[in-house]
């Protein structure tokens, strides 16, 4: 309870505050601006949270994820063009009750949903983080090793592309990671002589590459989109009762699927709102309403995706393995923090952990009012065109890069991870595994080589304790499906449906 | 720029052969099974694998479809204006790395905010204005704010 307490009082604090409220607005207006992805607007906050306290530093980056999820929603609606990926579920259901004359009621059911699904989504990682801690305080080197594997696994399982694509990008990601000195003898591997390279490539820069250079280079590589927008946004909270009240199962249900799916490793709010949609449309008593404007989707969807963004931090606080890419950003902050993030967090510093819970809290709450001020303002906000924003991101993602170590060689790591995420993207290779693969790369290796130590290398060693051997079974379950399923895609003609 | 899978994996497995045979000039401590070499070895081996199913794939699909481009350009390949527009965000970047030290943060990010405004078609007075008034906000932030060091070069007799 003491622990309760001492993170309202963190979190509660007036500068804290103020960081929430900034986060809101600017990832408000990051998610509201299409193109620009909730990862994308994390990835350019990192250098800011890395010269903050670790508690302001995550209720920014809460705070920026789960209000750039709902502002997604507007451009989508406006526009019919979804602000980040989350929103792509149910951009042509919203833009068509915009059509219909009925906007407001898409955006207020997105807003209001969204903050429920998110308070839901936090309720629950309250409920479960704390149990699942206590049980994996057990877990030694064998476990993390096979846990880390079966995150790396999941990445493939779930990302969007075939399956030998995701598999090729997380090992691009593992790849990156076994850059610099090796945990074993401490040999220089794939240095080429760099000093610079020796401790790895430093991973802010390589962040910002991935999800901003290369987004920037996406933006200028296409034609820009007519935009259109439509005229003032009305009262949204006209009929939004009833609605709630209607819907009330649907949020309920599309809520505790969308924690489950973001609690996956490499599965999002933007899968979570995919399925919701799906399973909305499926158990819906009038299903033939889809696609004509009906409202019932974008309040499944828009509850699960923000619900999913609560979610992801569940195995990030327990295990430190990320749930998506956004948590996958936070852990990196965390160990510069000289914070491991495991079960120990939630002994050893258990005000951090509710911190995190309630900044989530608050995010919901605060989200409501610079949301509903965002719907209002719009109209100006999507009139900004993206060949004046690009390059004011890119001078954000030069300095952003150069501010962690203070070297122009973070430049060049950014250019150069930048470019391969732009083409891999094009090629079909989702990007999250990779970051996913940067991240637990090290765990995996460190975890596995300490382990080879204690077995004397014996390989036998790591299934003999029993939720070792429960892990090391599931992921090998895992991998041969996956492999069932590469032979399918690769006898199937090219180019199915990559969502 | 879209490749046929049967490029990508090619080009997998160069990759992969160069990362194992790489690997194997890491050196090992006596008594130990594995060392610095063993997951380098296996991601290599790993994306050989991949690059196998591709090539395997991506032929079993040409003889299927009989045949089709190995390579397609996107707009931003084939069209000047756009691959102009990929290029002037790389070069800017590059530009930043050789010449923030000599002309400082400022003058370097003003050059690079108005050329690639003007190259992106926004109008002059338009990026003039951010162009002006985007470093002094950014350095602020990040020089006074963050303490983050970022070079004053040529304004530095006049650095405030």
């Amino acid at each position: 309870m003491d622990a309760v307490l001492g993170a309202f009082s963190l979190i509660l604090d007036p500068t804290v505050m103020l960081v929430i409220v900034a986060s809101a607005v600017y990832g408000t207006f990051v998610g509201a601006i299409p193109g620009l992805t909730a990862t994308m607007s994390v990835a350019l906050l990192v250098p800011v949270t890395f010269f903050m306290d670790p508690v302001p530093a995550i209720a920014a980056i809460v705070t920026t994820t789960a209000t750039a999820i709902f502002a997604g929603d507007i451009p989508g609606a406006l526009l019919r063009i979804p602000g980040t990926p989350a929103s792509a579920a149910y951009v042509d259901e919203a833009y068509r009750m915009t059509s219909k004359g009925k906007a407001e009621l898409a955006l207020g059911a997105g807003l209001v949903t969204a903050a429920i699904g998110g308070t839901i989504g936090t309720l629950i990682l309250m409920g479960v983080a704390p149990r699942l801690a206590r049980f994996a305080i057990k877990f030694s080197s064998f476990e993390y090793f096979w846990l880390a594997c079966l995150g790396l696994t999941c990445a493939v399982l779930i990302s969007g592309g075939p399956v030998v694509k995701n598999l090729v990008s997380l090992l691009i990601g593992l790849m990156i990671a076994t850059i610099g000195i090796d945990v074993a003898v401490g040999y220089p591997r794939f240095t080429f002589g760099s000093i610079e390279l020796l401790d790895g490539v430093s991973f802010i820069p390589a962040m910002i590459g991935m999800f901003a250079l290369s987004e920037i280079l996406r933006n200028v590589a296409g034609d820009a989109p007519p935009r259109v927008v439509q005229r003032s946004v009305g009262n949204v909270f006209v009929g939004l009762g009833r609605l709630l009240v209607r819907y009330r199962v649907n949020i309920a249900r599309s809520s505790v699927l969308g924690t489950g799916i973001g609690a996956l490793p490499g599965a999002g709010a933007d899968i979570a709102a995919w399925i919701a949609f799906t399973l909305s449309k499926r158990f819906s008593r009038e299903p033939e309403k889809f696609g004509s404007g009906h409202v019932e989707g974008i309040v499944d969807a828009g509850s699960a995706n923000n619900a999913a963004v609560a979610g992801a931090w569940t195995p990030a606080l327990v295990f430190g393995i990320p749930g998506d890419s956004v948590t996958a950003i936070a852990i990196g902050i965390l160990y510069m923090k000289g914070l491991t993030p495991g079960p120990l967090v939630f002994t050893q510093k258990p005000e951090l952990v509710y911190a995190v819970f309630v900044a989530f809290l608050v995010a919901n709450i605060v989200m409501i009012p610079i949301g509903l001020s965002a719907i209002k303002l719009s109209g100006y906000v999507l009139r900004i065109p993206g060949r004046v924003l690009m390059p004011i991101i890119l001078a954000f993602c030069i300095v952003g890069s150069f501010a962690v170590s203070n070297t122009v060689f973070a430049i060049w790591v950014m250019l150069v991870l930048g470019v391969l995420a732009f083409l891999m993207e094009e090629n079909g290779f989702p990007i999250a595994p990779a970051i996913l693969g940067i991240v637990l790369g090290r765990m995996v290796e460190d975890n596995f080589m300490v382990s080879i130590m204690k077995t004397q290398g014996e390989l036998a060693g790591f299934v003999e304790r029993p939720i070792a051997a429960s892990l090391a079974v599931l992921t090998l379950a895992i991998w041969a499906y996956l492999a069932v399923r590469a032979v399918r895609d690769a006898a199937r003609p090219r180019d199915t449906n990559p969502g | 720029m879209k490749l046929d899978d049967t490029i990508l994996g090619a080009v997998l497995l160069v990759f992969a052969a160069l990362v194992i045979g790489h690997a194997r000039s890491f050196p090992t401590l006596a008594g130990m099974t594995v060392g610095p070499d063993l997951f380098p070895t296996i991601i290599g081996g790993g994306l050989g694998l991949c690059g196998l199913v591709l090539v395997a794939g991506g032929l079993l699909r040409r003889r299927v479809t009989g045949g089709g481009p190995w390579v397609v350009f996107d707009r931003w390949v084939t069209s000047p204006a756009l691959a102009g527009n990929v290029l002037s965000v790389l070069a800017a970047l590059a530009f930043y790395v050789v010449l923030s030290r000599p002309l400082g943060f400022h003058l370097t990010i003003l050059l690079i905010l108005g050329g690639l405004m003007l190259k992106l078609g926004v109008r002059p007075i338009v990026a003039a204005a951010f162009a002006i008034a985007a470093p002094p906000l950014i350095h602020y932030v990040f020089y006074d704010l963050l303490r983050v060091p970022l070079p004053w070069g040529l304004l530095l007799p006049i650095a405030w």
